[in-house]
């Protein structure tokens, strides 16, 4: 037995020495390189906490000299010698409590052995490595400051700054620089870019005309005018921010609002009309954090904070609060705070607590609906907002982000990352103004009670003269007049057949108006009381109005249980001798009992009355009661959004101006300057024109933040002006064929509403007209433009969903896809091919595309703004006559029609038609 | 230029041949993609990254893969186990016991009820030489069960059918995540160039709807393909625009002649390295083809009467799920790599969610058994059983104990489904629940562990199967998933 177990001990030794010396054979002498093999994995899993970051127990890692060094345990290598070294027992070690790194997976086998072998090989790295930068210092948290416009030798390029800055790039990679493309390409780009819509025959032609004449500057510059002022502009650009601000109309289930809310497109008009009045981003950023506590009776203004509104998850107010977390910041900051929720940020200087202090700035917000002019009812209309409802409401750090496990022993103040902060953060608490608290004060709002009650009141006197009339015909015609009605037709259910019936139904008429009248008067008076109390509160006339107001509310009580009883009475008439007897004598004992009460109560009207209700708030979640949810709205707002939004939009705040041009730039370009446009931090990426993109962030903010002077700036440079066309550029091609410096046009795919509108519009289908409810996906008729479709996560059009559309959960860009389906959707949808017929027919009124040569040339030119080559042109006559030819053998009526139709089918079909040039 | 000198070549040689230019372009494209990523750290970190080309192409799995092509069978609204495939002889006896209950659903999360047991409502017997017990709701699939590879002990997260469904399509209960079909065309791309590699037949639009089938972050290429509606009558289970209805064939092939040869007049007056042309000149191919191949694919009546009547066609009970049957059979043959055929419906409480009226059941099981044991058989006699993985399954189980009278509520804690085919154990019952069949206990499959699995056969390793989004690595397993080696062939 002994012997065995030795025996075994001594054969498992053997071969764990044979296993390290042939591990010693194979590896010790291929050296290890670190700057390749080592430092990498260091920087991957250690640097986030050893490293310019964060220096836990005092060790650094991003340098081999900081870590022989190493911290306040001594030196975490000993070089020579991996065994003795902290780092390998660290990092190797059995106890998960002891073991390096101290989250997700331990090293693997073969990554601490190569670790080891570095170390046994000297631990050497290059002498002159440089520890990594002090993450304050990273470029995006330094203000950018107007960069010097470089000086630029090449006359043949153009004198934009833009073009000044871009130049370098070309020079320095020796780049031979496109120049302008055609006029007519020229012209499609501008359309499309600043409209979305591409331009018309008589645009084209207008356009060619000016050019020849005056030269392509003014001509272009003139065209730029009229687009960037045209109300299309705010519907192109509004769709852009609209995927960059997540727009979402609602979403549920069944009729129940789970996500974003009801009416949301209000906030898509108002970010329509922003951009078409050029108001300031800065102002934009504002209103969509704090419209609430800035311009808190401004509906125009609040229909802004629909930003925050969209942000609405029924179930989880947390999710709720992380998306408008990473999203706030993702797009307005281009930081991914989300990363710091669960432990901190392992890129970038920020804390845990930081997360939970940018909480702490939403915590009191919820959503309300306020009503808007001309409807009370808040299912049909009215503008969903913020407001600050939970003043007290604490923020705690969740630990681990688990929200089931807050650290409540230390409630946090809202408040920005120390490293972002230049100026001290206050938070100043807004008292609101009566209407805001009480938006029943509202001149609209009471206009629209009083509006609702003349109408009732208006149909309910028609009724009574019915009534009237039908009491005096059935009386004076007897039998006969019974059995019919005004109309002549026999009396249906609910119409009168007897004298007494016809009696009846006169009193209970007159009760409707009676009740109608009571109700009007219990709203002028609530209206005017509710005013007093707010205007005047302790006065003797106020409590004149407010008794006045509580006595009119009981009549209009007694009125209503008068005007239940006598319908009661009327309809135990007409149910004589039926099964629902019993039921309708139930009813009317109700009605006695609850028109004692009210007798009773108006007895005794005393001084409370019911305020005219003007907004209403959304379900804080699943679990809150009517009773919470008709809570008076606060006096006042925690003014914890209006300092973040300051801090946000102050000139001194590094981010926001330079994210804001990086996405503008990127859609004018094809490119963006930094490609992470969400994630402008240490692992970002940094930008391909640093001093461009500060020159164009400095310039947005001093123009007061005017999003067109930016539009102008790009559009009229050369660089956009350029040719797409590599052709003739092959010496390009190996310094820079991703075009990164910009030596042509990035030609680009139109995203699918941009598809869709160009159809339309070509065919002179396209409906105009802005804003309002959006249209139901299934409404396959309507002609507007395609951001006025629905678009939740549960609805998408069927036509633009096929293309790229935005995802209404994140879409900081669009993605760019190519498949069959789309194929299939331009060669077979109802759509296209109608739109098609339609095009075919316009192009053939008037007399310009008699022959088939001038139909062709008249088509290109319409749908690809081009005139075909000769081959092409060629190939697409012969196509005409055999399409001819196939449609007289199908029995087609008029095949020469028809295969026009075709050809403008195949041209829609075309690359050039769903490309950008 | 060399490269679009080599296109033309291809181009007057291969006549009509888009697909080997489209395949050289993939491979130009590759350069290029490399060199316009130079300038984003991680190629791929940025949602919305150019994809100019999303390849069809069909790429090689991670390791030798047991199975080529996944049919998913969805029973929407959670069939019962202890009714159908996991018999409890101590339920049957226990009929009309009460027990003490934590409540898991929403209104009544951590409340203590007592609950009545209640017996299987159907006699279970033995089958096949592997002896497994059936309930007599499934008498045709029951002649199978040498054939079925059963996981008892499975369980789910969600408690409700929208976040389970989710969490059973995508492996999440709420987020965004792609479905495990785009998943795979993620990873393998698609093995037939005339179809969509990943399809679905006659989907729900409710609990999740096309949620349940998108690529979420990847690529628009792997969302799946629904084919019909739940909702659309089943004679137009078809695919959307797949046909013109305004053309003749003659002139639709020449229509489409002329637009795939103005492209190609493209490739020469745009030499820009735009390598969206060849895609889109190739997705115009592949749009044609799946023209000309889809709809006779979707015709069953090339299919003999003998064929359509094994799969019930023409019976009223069995007949639309008989065709989605049959017609998920002639896809995967024709080389779908994911297809799910689906027994849903737009209601609330969805087939199979008998809260009340368990002997509603029977229903369901007459409409899909027979179809089902049909694909099986065929399966088998072709050959296909072989490379072909077979899951049955809802999105979770139902409770032992009864819910308003003669109903059961939904259980997510322990219910069973069978795969077949594929790399599995033939005959063969893996994990038990406990011996109410309220809770798995024994051999425990996680659904994220039945993806990881699932992955696995197919030749995927879940682990290594990522994507960069948002900034962080997606997989389709989450930080979950074991593969359950023990029912591995």
């Amino acid at each position: 037995m002994e012997t065995g177990v030795l025996n075994g001990a001594v054969s498992r030794l053997r071969i764990l020495v044979i296993c390290l010396m042939t591990a010693d054979v194979v590896h010790s002498d291929e050296a290890v390189d670190y700057l390749r093999q080592v430092k990498p994995l260091l920087q991957e899993r250690c640097f986030a906490c050893h490293g310019a970051l964060k220096q836990e127990s005092g060790l650094r890692l991003d340098t081999s000299a900081l870590a022989i060094q190493g911290g306040e345990s001594g030196p975490a290598i000993v070089p020579g010698e991996a065994s003795a070294s902290r780092i390998i027992s660290r990092i190797s070690s059995a106890d998960p409590a002891d073991r390096m790194p101290p989250e997700g997976e331990p090293l693997k086998g073969e990554q601490i052995r190569l670790i080891e072998r570095w170390i046994s090989q000297g631990a050497m790295g290059p002498a002159d490595e440089e520890p990594e930068q002090d993450p304050r210092a990273h470029w995006a948290f330094q203000k950018p400051v107007r960069q010097a416009v470089p000086a630029v030798s090449d006359p043949d390029w153009g004198t934009a700054s833009i073009d000044a800055f871009l130049a370098a790039g070309h020079e320095r990679h020796d780049l031979k620089h496109q120049s302008t493309a055609d006029p007519l390409t020229l012209l499609r780009r501008i359309s499309l870019d600043l409209t979305g819509l591409p331009p018309t025959l008589a645009e084209q032609d207008d356009f060619l005309q000016r050019t020849s004449k005056e030269g392509l500057e003014p001509a272009y510059k003139d065209v730029v005018d009229r687009l960037l002022a045209s109300p299309q502009y705010g519907e192109r650009w509004g769709r852009h921010w609209m995927d960059i601000w997540r727009y979402s109309d609602w979403w549920g289930l069944g009729a129940e609002v789970r996500n974003s809310q009801k009416h949301i497109w209000h906030w898509r008009d108002w970010i329509i009309e922003s951009l078409n009045e050029d108001k300031g981003y800065d102002q934009m950023l504002r209103e969509m954090l704090a419209a609430d506590e800035l311009y808190p009776n401004d509906l125009s203004r609040l229909r802004a904070t629909g930003f925050l509104a969209r942000q609405y998850f029924k179930f989880n107010r947390t999710s709720w609060l992380d998306e408008t977390i990473e999203h706030t910041s993702k797009a307005m900051l281009g930081l991914t705070f989300n990363c710091c929720k669960c432990h901190d940020h392992k890129y970038d200087p920020f804390e845990q607590t930081d997360y939970y202090r940018l909480r702490a700035v939403f915590e009191p917000y919820q959503i309300r609906i306020d009503q808007v002019v001309g409807e009370t009812d808040l299912e049909k209309d009215g503008i969903p907002r913020a407001f600050d409802c939970n003043l007290d409401v604490s923020t705690f750090v969740h630990i681990r982000g688990d929200d089931r496990n807050p650290d409540s022993s230390n409630p946090l103040l809202p408040g920005i990352p120390s490293v972002l902060s230049f100026d001290e953060w206050k938070v100043v608490p807004v008292s609101l103004p009566a209407e805001a608290i009480h938006p029943g004060l509202r001149g609209h709002v009471v206009q629209n009670y009083l509006g609702a009650a003349q109408k009732k009141l208006a149909i309910a006197q028609q009724e009574l003269e019915q009534a009237k009339a039908d009491l005096v015909r059935i009386e004076s015609e007897g039998d006969a007049g019974a059995a019919r009605t005004v109309d002549g037709g026999a009396p249906k259910e609910g119409q009168s057949k007897t004298p007494e019936e016809a009696s009846l139904a006169q009193i209970a008429a007159e009760k409707r108006v009676a009740l109608s009248k009571a109700e009007l008067e219990s709203i002028q008076h609530r209206a005017a009381a509710e005013r007093a109390r707010v205007d005047a509160p302790e006065t003797e006339q106020t409590l004149l109005l407010v008794k006045q107001a509580a006595q009119s509310e009981r009549a209009a009580d007694v009125a209503k249980a008068e005007g239940d009883l006598a319908q009661a009475e009327l309809a135990l008439l007409r149910k004589a001798g039926t099964d629902k007897l019993p039921e309708i004598s139930k009813q009317k004992q109700a009605a006695e009992q609850r028109l004692q009460q009210a007798r009773k109560a108006l007895d005794s009207p005393g001084e409370t009355f019911t305020p005219l209700a003007g907004a209403i708030k959304t379900l804080e979640s699943n679990l809150e009661t009517e009773e919470s949810r008709m809570r008076p709205f606060p006096p006042s707002s925690t003014g914890r959004r209006t300092a973040f939004a300051s801090w946000i939009t102050d000139e001194r705040n590094p981010l926001t101006a330079r994210v804001a041009v990086n996405h503008i730039w990127m859609r004018h370009m094809g490119r963006a300057l930094v490609p992470t446009v969400f994630d402008f931090g240490r692992k970002g990426t940094p930008p391909t024109h640093p001093e461009l993109l500060d020159w164009l962030a400095v310039e947005l903010m001093e123009s007061g933040w005017s999003m067109k002077h930016v539009h102008r700036l790009v559009v009229m440079s050369q660089a956009y002006r350029m040719s797409s066309s590599a052709a003739g550029f092959d010496q390009n091609a190996g310094a820079d064929v991703g075009n990164r410096f910009y030596w042509r046009a990035n030609p680009s795919r139109m995203e699918s509403q941009v598809v869709r509108d160009s159809l339309l519009l070509l065919a002179g289908q396209l409906d105009l007209t802005a804003g309002g409810p959006s249209i139901p996906v299934k409404d396959e008729k309507s002609r507007r433009r395609s951001l006025y479709f629905v678009h939740s996560h549960n609805e998408h059009q069927k036509f633009l969903a096929m293309f790229d559309d935005a995802s209404v959960l994140d879409c900081y860009r669009r993605a760019e896809s190519i498949v069959p389906q789309q194929a299939l959707a331009l060669e077979n949808s109802e759509l296209a091919s109608t739109m098609a017929a339609k095009i075919a027919e316009n192009l053939a009124q008037g007399n310009l595309a008699e022959t088939d040569e001038q139909f062709c040339r008249l088509a290109f030119r319409l749908l690809l703004c081009t005139e075909p080559n000769e081959e092409e042109l060629q190939l697409a006559l012969k196509s005409l006559q055999k399409l001819t030819e196939a449609a007289t053998t199908a029995k087609r009526e008029q095949p020469d029609r028809f295969a026009r139709q075709l050809l403008v089918l195949a041209l829609i079909n075309h690359n050039d038609f769903v490309t950008i040039r | 230029m060399q490269m679009n000198l080599n296109r033309r070549e291809l181009l007057s040689s291969a006549g009509c041949g888009f697909g080997a230019l489209a395949m050289q372009a993939l491979t130009a494209d590759a350069g290029g993609q490399a060199a316009a990523s130079e300038d984003v750290k991680t190629s791929d970190v940025i949602t919305g990254q150019k994809k100019t080309d999303e390849t069809l192409g069909e790429k090689p799995p991670m390791y030798p893969a047991r199975a080529k092509r996944i049919i998913f069978i969805f029973m929407q609204g959670g069939p019962s186990h202890v009714d159908t495939f996991d018999w409890k002889p101590e339920l049957q006896k226990s009929d009309g016991k009460s027990i003490d209950f934590t409540g898991v659903r929403f209104g009544d999360f951590g409340q203590q009820t007592k609950q009545t047991l209640m017996r299987p409502l159907w006699r279970f017997s033995r089958h096949g030489e592997c002896g497994r017990t059936v309930s007599e709701l499934f008498p045709h699939i029951a002649r199978h069960v040498d054939d079925l590879c059963f996981l008892n002990g499975m369980h789910t997260d969600g408690v409700a059918h929208g976040p389970a469904t989710l969490f059973l399509h995508t492996g999440a209960t709420n987020l965004i995540r792609p479905s495990l079909g785009s998943w795979l065309m993620y990873g393998l791309g698609t093995e037939n160039q005339n179809l969509p590699g990943f399809v679905l037949l006659q989907p729900s639009d409710e609990k999740g709807g096309p949620r349940n089938y998108s690529n979420a972050f990847l690529p628009t290429v792997c969302q799946g393909t629904p084919i019909g509606r739940s909702w659309k009558p089943i004679d137009q289970m078809t695919i959307d625009h797949i046909r013109n209805t305004q053309l003749p064939p003659g002139i639709s092939t020449e229509r489409f002649a002329l637009t795939q040869r103005l492209s190609e007049l493209q490739l020469d007056r745009r030499t820009d390295h735009d390598s969206r042309l060849d895609a889109v000149i190739r997705s115009y191919e592949l749009a044609w083809k799946m023209q000309a191949k889809a709809p006779e694919l979707l015709d069953l009546s090339g299919e003999t009467q003998a064929t359509q009547e094994m799969y019930g066609i023409g019976e009223k009970a069995t007949d639309e799920f008989g065709r989605q049957c049959l017609l998920g059979r002639r896809l995967s043959e024709a080389g779908v790599r994911f297809v799910q055929i689906n027994y849903a419906d737009e209601s609330p409480n969805p087939r199979w969610d008998q809260h009340s009226n368990m002997p509603k059941h029977e229903e369901h099981a007459k409409a899909t058994d027979k179809p089902v044991a049909a694909l099986l058989a065929d399966l088998k006699q072709r050959g296909l059983l072989e490379d072909t993985l077979v899951w049955w399954g809802g999105e979770f189980g139902r409770t032992p104990f009864s819910q308003s009278n003669d109903g059961r509520d939904h259980n997510p804690r322990g219910f069973t489904v069978f795969l077949a085919g594929g790399g599995v154990k033939p005959g063969f019952s893996w994990g038990a629940t406990d011996e109410i069949g309220h809770l798995a206990v024994e051999g425990k499959v996680h659904m994220h562990d039945l993806h990881a699995t699932l992955l696995h056969l197919m030749g995927i390793d879940h682990e290594r199967l990522t994507f960069r989004h948002a900034g962080r690595d997606f997989r389709p397993t989450d930080i979950y998933g074991r593969i359950v080696q023990d029912i591995i062939a």
